[in-house]
């Protein structure tokens, strides 16, 4: 009981001793108020980087801590972020932290502060938070020089599809400053009065040289700008596989997906990490990676492939097992041996696999591209196999591939070998054929034979050999050799019965014999001809069995039964058949064709059993014709005596020694009108001809004119004129009109009374009623002049078109429109328009009042003649020279239109010796 | 075509580097100096528009065009005609040295700095190459014919001086802007030179 007493009070000793120490401890405080707290800026990253630390741990070795840290941007009480780190904190810890900023830190100045709180079990509730650190400034602004403008954040590196935030600072509010991204311009929010962020939502990919972002200030030269540069998504990779081709290396491949290369960073990089070895390695290329198997000891492999770049890393895995990843490499040494026409060896080589793999190869024959055979063979490293019922004469080709015979996993490359088998001989006897006539008196057999097929010749057909035997008379046996070109042969006989052996001979030897025997005596050709209808598909024709021990029946027919060689046809049949349908291409509709049914006896002899003849389609009202072109290279034909306007159908067919191709459709085709080519051949010229003769009309119109019908009549042509000089006076000539010199014009006015003034004139003619002619009086246009004697006056009032000549009448017109601008021989304009007046008023009786048009007036040129410079006082009257009144032309640029009414250029008209007018 | 060609002309350009010995007028030394010149002026405008169709707006723009752009290591290509008209022949050739030095360097700087971002474009890295060999073949036969005026051929200012490397990804493609646009307009002042020269000294 003592002992008992004892040992509870030092328990309870202990206890309380215990619990003072524990009392101790949580009673006094812990300083762990974050100390040292520093924060600096990483602009690379646009990281805050926090670092700080812990102090007097003094009674653990370590504790869990938590820290709660504020973050405030431009000024502390703008906290934009608050969060809590949790970490042990050891003994005299410094301890670090980063916050990654959205906003590039550049643009804002921000302000960290922290408190921390124990978050350890040992610590038994309840726990405080310490108090809170002071704040700590991170500001870049300071070190960012003296420029007016900023733009962040420098050549950032994002991900397609990624958001970013970029922001400009400006050292002058005033300033405004507009962003624009590659070219398109963006607006933010203004932060502050000189800072403002854009958010880039979703950015995409444009060039591998960046997204071009730049901002300016209005009315200034400053651009700034970055470059952002976004990078292709990594995708992870796909079709990710290892296998192996020797057991010495695994081949990892596998689809990269899109580069991602950028600037500076370049494509992903591959590396390839196995889990049971622990090894990793760096892949060369992009799209594989090759791993050494170091022994045989490793079976499985576990295979992580980790696609990285500056961004990001995608990964993919794979587990497998080596024996089941064996790839074998494509066979070689493929070779034939001992082809013969139906066999032939193969052989071939594989490079091994281990010691203990066995191969599982698949050879196959082809023959025209078609898998025919298939053989599977297992082998270590040879290959061989027999290949049997091979056609002769036959290209093949054998290809091989092979497998892991254990674990299926993928085929090896193939490689394949052409040949051709052997000939052998032809296997199958000919299908001959005879007809028997007479020439000459001697009966004479024509043997036909159909060419055997490919897969019969068996070979090259090299001849064809026909044995002759006399049945009735021992002789040697005859021997014709054809050649190979040949179908059938002719033979002339006598009146015996001969047995025929005909063969196919080839390089490997002769066909089996068909036999025939014939007989000079025809036997029975008088059979009754009996009809047979044809059909779609031919002519079905049928027959009574005569004497019961026929081997078969032979059908023959021609093919074209109108042409020779009619190309005579046969059909063999079974000793029990009665009937067949006869086919062919080359039937035709409205031809008659006839068929003959021969019984063939045991002794191999055929006799006539019964004769058909039909149509194959009766035609009515048509004629049915049929041209043979025997040149293959002719393209056309020309069908002659046809009737006009009738309707006639047509093919083209080819054919061959074996007969015709198929028919095709009819082409239709309608003759034309007999008349309408003659209409055409004589209608077309006549148009020709009266389109030639109008052209040549219409380019020589004016020759045409002159010659025909000429506007001024002249005098020199005029047939009055032969008679005069030769009848009343030979002296009597035509007057030279170039000799004139003119003196006067008549001017008669418009009707309309159309303004006009003169040269130097004051006054206009037009003021008073100008209905009368007027006359100009002209001078010579030289001192010297000595004008010939009286001259003509001519008269046209129609008259007025654009002619330059020379030797025509003197006379100048004075037109109701002025002249421009030429000096004229007149002395005076006054008393050239005094001499007007006058002489006007004198004329108005001699011509019509209101004549639209000129007068020409001739003069006494010699009453003019050499006094230029002053005009007569009395002018003499106008005489008429002569009866003969010759119209004048006026150049076209003198009857122009008129100038205005105070030009002095009218009437005026230079007597220039270049300028002559009639 | 245009290979050969453009081959020929820089074999021209470097034969006076080659054959520095060689006695020649300097009439014949300026007309040697001049087709390649001119050659020269007229492939100004193909490496402009192949670097600009790497860069992206606002560089690519049509419209673009920034004159207060500079860098203090390559002078304008402008100047006065008055006082250009009142240079000697030495100052003709050497006003035209100096920056033809400094835009090699430049262009090798462009070079470098286009293998970085845009590893993509051979063709902008052999036009810049080519760019440069056409330089220094001009900047040898100037001093080749100032050789055989008799003028003294002092080595020429390096004027680059210092170079940003570490120039942000956007200064680097104005640069090249501005590299470019100058690589434009000083074989044009070179060829007037080149031009007045020749009058000057017919063969």
């Amino acid at each position: 009981m003592a002992l008992f007493a004892v040992f509870q009070t030092s328990f309870l000793l202990a206890l309380l001793s215990l619990r003072a120490y524990q009392s101790e401890v949580l009673v006094e405080p812990l300083p762990l108020t974050p100390e040292s707290l520093n924060v600096s800026i990483d602009s690379a990253h646009q990281y805050l980087n926090l670092q700080w630390s812990v102090h007097s741990l003094a009674y653990y070795q370590e504790l869990k801590m938590l820290f709660q840290i504020q973050i405030s941007r431009m000024k502390t009480s703008n906290v934009i972020w608050v969060g809590n780190y949790s970490t042990v904190v050891k003994r005299d810890p410094v301890l670090h932290w980063s916050w990654k900023s959205e906003l590039p830190l550049e643009c804002a100045t921000h302000f960290v502060r922290m408190r921390s709180r124990v978050d350890d079990a040992k610590i038994p509730e309840p726990r405080f938070w310490s108090n809170w650190s002071s704040w700590k400034e991170a500001d870049a602004q300071k070190s960012l020089g003296r420029d007016p403008l900023f733009l962040f954040p420098k050549d950032k590196l994002v991900e397609e599809g990624s958001n970013v935030t970029i922001c400009y600072m400006s050292r002058n509010q005033q300033d405004n400053i507009s962003c624009y991204l590659e070219g398109q311009q963006i607006h933010g929010e203004q932060l502050d009065s000189n800072v403002s962020a854009f958010k880039l939502n979703k950015v995409s990919f444009i060039r591998k040289t960046g997204t071009n972002i730049f901002c300016k200030v209005d009315q200034k030269d400053v651009i700034k700008g970055i470059v952002l540069f976004v990078s292709k998504v990594l995708e992870e990779p796909k079709d990710f596989s290892c296998e192996t081709q020797d057991f010495k290396t695994l081949t990892c491949t596998w689809d990269p997906g899109t580069d991602t290369s950028l600037p500076k960073r370049s494509s992903q990089s591959y590396t390839l990490f196995e889990s049971f070895s622990g090894k990793k390695i760096l892949c060369e290329h992009k799209n594989s990676c090759n791993w050494q198997v170091d022994s045989d000891s490793q079976e499985m492999y576990n295979f992580t492939l980790v696609a990285e770049n500056a961004l990001g890393n995608r990964s993919v895995s794979v587990l497998f097992s080596l024996t089941h990843r064996v790839h074998p490499k494509t066979p070689y040494n493929l070779f034939l041996k001992n082809v013969s026409g139906t066999k032939a060896t193969v052989t071939w080589k594989v490079h091994p696999i281990g010691n203990y793999s066995t191969l599982l190869c698949q050879l196959d024959l082809l023959g025209e591209g078609n898998v025919i055979q298939q053989h599977n063979v297992s082998i270590k490293e040879n290959g061989e196999y027999l290949l049997s019922e091979l056609e002769p004469d036959t290209e093949y080709m054998a290809r091989v591939r092979c497998a892991d015979a254990n674990h299926f996993w993928k085929w090896s490359g193939s490689i394949s070998q052409k040949f051709i088998t052997a000939e052998a001989a032809p296997s199958e006897a000919l299908d001959v054929w005879r007809n028997v006539k007479s020439v000459s008196g001697r009966p004479t057999v024509t043997l036909f034979w159909k060419p055997l097929s490919k897969l019969h010749a068996n070979g090259k057909i090299l001849s064809y050999n026909v044995t002759v035997e006399n049945l009735d008379r021992l002789s040697g046996l005859e021997v014709h050799s054809v050649p190979a070109t040949a179908n059938g042969t002719e033979l002339t006989l006598d009146q015996d019965s001969y047995q025929i052996h005909v063969t196919a001979l080839n390089s490997a030897g002769p066909s089996p014999a068909s036999v025939i025997v014939v007989s000079g005596d025809p036997g029975n050709e008088e059979v009754e001809e009996e009809r047979v209808n044809g059909t779609e598909d031919g002519f079905s024709v049928s027959w009574k069995p005569q004497s019961g021990k026929a081997i078969g029946y032979v059908v023959e027919w021609c093919d074209h039964p109108q042409d020779l060689p009619c190309d005579l046809q046969w059909k063999n049949l079974s000793s029990n058949t009665t009937s067949t349908v006869i086919s062919s291409g080359a039937f035709r509709p409205g031809v008659r064709y006839n068929f003959r049914i021969y019984e063939i006896s045991t002794e191999r002899m055929a006799y006539l059993l019964e004769k058909k003849a039909g149509y194959l389609k009766e035609l009515d009202k048509s004629a049915c014709c049929q041209h043979r072109i025997d040149n293959p290279e002719q393209k056309t034909f020309v069908m002659e005596n046809l009737q006009p306007e009738s309707v006639y159908e047509f093919l083209v067919t080819p054919y061959t020694s074996a007969g015709s191709g198929p028919l095709d459709a009819f082409t239709k085709v309608t003759t034309p009108d007999e008349y309408s080519h003659i209409l055409i051949r004589i209608i077309l010229p006549m148009i020709v001809c009266v389109l030639l003769i109008m052209i040549t009309c219409y380019l020589k119109s004016q020759w045409m004119k002159e010659k025909c019908y000429p506007d001024i009549p002249d005098p020199y042509k005029s047939n009055v004129l032969s008679l005069i000089k030769s009848k009343e006076n030979p002296h009597l000539t035509i007057m030279n009109v170039s000799d004139c010199v003119p003196d006067a014009i008549e001017v008669i006015h418009k009707p309309e009374g159309s303004k006009i003034q003169f040269l130097g004139a004051s006054k206009s003619l037009t003021e008073t009623e100008f209905t009368k002619p007027a006359y100009l009086y002209l001078l010579p246009a030289e001192k010297n002049y000595s004008g010939p004697g009286p001259c003509i006056c001519f008269e046209n009032l129609t008259y007025n078109e654009a002619a330059a000549d020379s030797g025509s009448c003197g006379h100048f017109p004075v037109t109701p429109e002025a002249l421009p601008g030429q000096p004229g021989p007149l002395t005076s304009p006054e008393n050239l328009l005094k001499a007007l007046e006058k002489n006007y008023m004198n004329s108005l009786g001699e011509t019509a009042a209101g004549e639209a048009s000129l007068n020409y007036v001739s003069q006494l040129a010699s009453q003019m003649s050499g006094d230029k410079d002053s005009l007569p006082a009395n002018p003499p009257e106008p005489v008429l020279c002569s009866e003969y009144k010759m119209q004048m032309a006026i150049p076209l640029g003198l009857a122009s239109p008129p100038p205005a009414e105070n030009s002095g250029l009218s009437s005026t008209t230079p007597l220039d010796q270049s300028e002559h007018y009639r | 075509m245009g290979c050969p060609l453009a081959l020929c002309c820089l074999l021209t350009l470097l034969l006076p580097l080659l054959t520095p010995g060689a006695s020649m007028s300097p009439a014949e030394r300026i007309s040697q100096a001049y087709d390649p010149a001119l050659y020269m002026r007229k492939n100004t405008s193909t490496v402009l528009q192949t670097y600009l169709q790497c860069q992206g707006s606002p560089l690519s723009d049509s419209g673009f065009s920034a004159p207060e752009l500079q860098l203090s290591s390559l002078p304008p290509a402008d100047i006065s005609f008055k006082t250009w008209h009142a240079l000697d022949d030495g100052e003709h050739l050497s006003r035209v040295q100096g920056p033809f030095l400094a835009l090699t360097q430049h262009l090798q700087l462009m070079g470098n700095d286009q293998r970085d971002p845009n590893p993509g474009s051979p063709i902008l890295l052999a036009q810049l190459s080519d760019a440069r060999l056409r330089a220094q073949g001009l900047l040898g036969n100037m001093a080749a014919i100032k050789a055989a005026l008799g003028l003294p051929t002092p080595p020429v200012e390096d004027t680059p001086g210092l170079v940003p490397f570490g120039a942000s990804a956007f200064k680097k493609k104005r640069r090249g802007y501005i590299v470019t646009g100058e690589y434009g307009h000083w074989p044009d002042r070179a060829m007037r030179d080149l031009a007045l020269l020749k009058a000057k000294y017919p063969i």
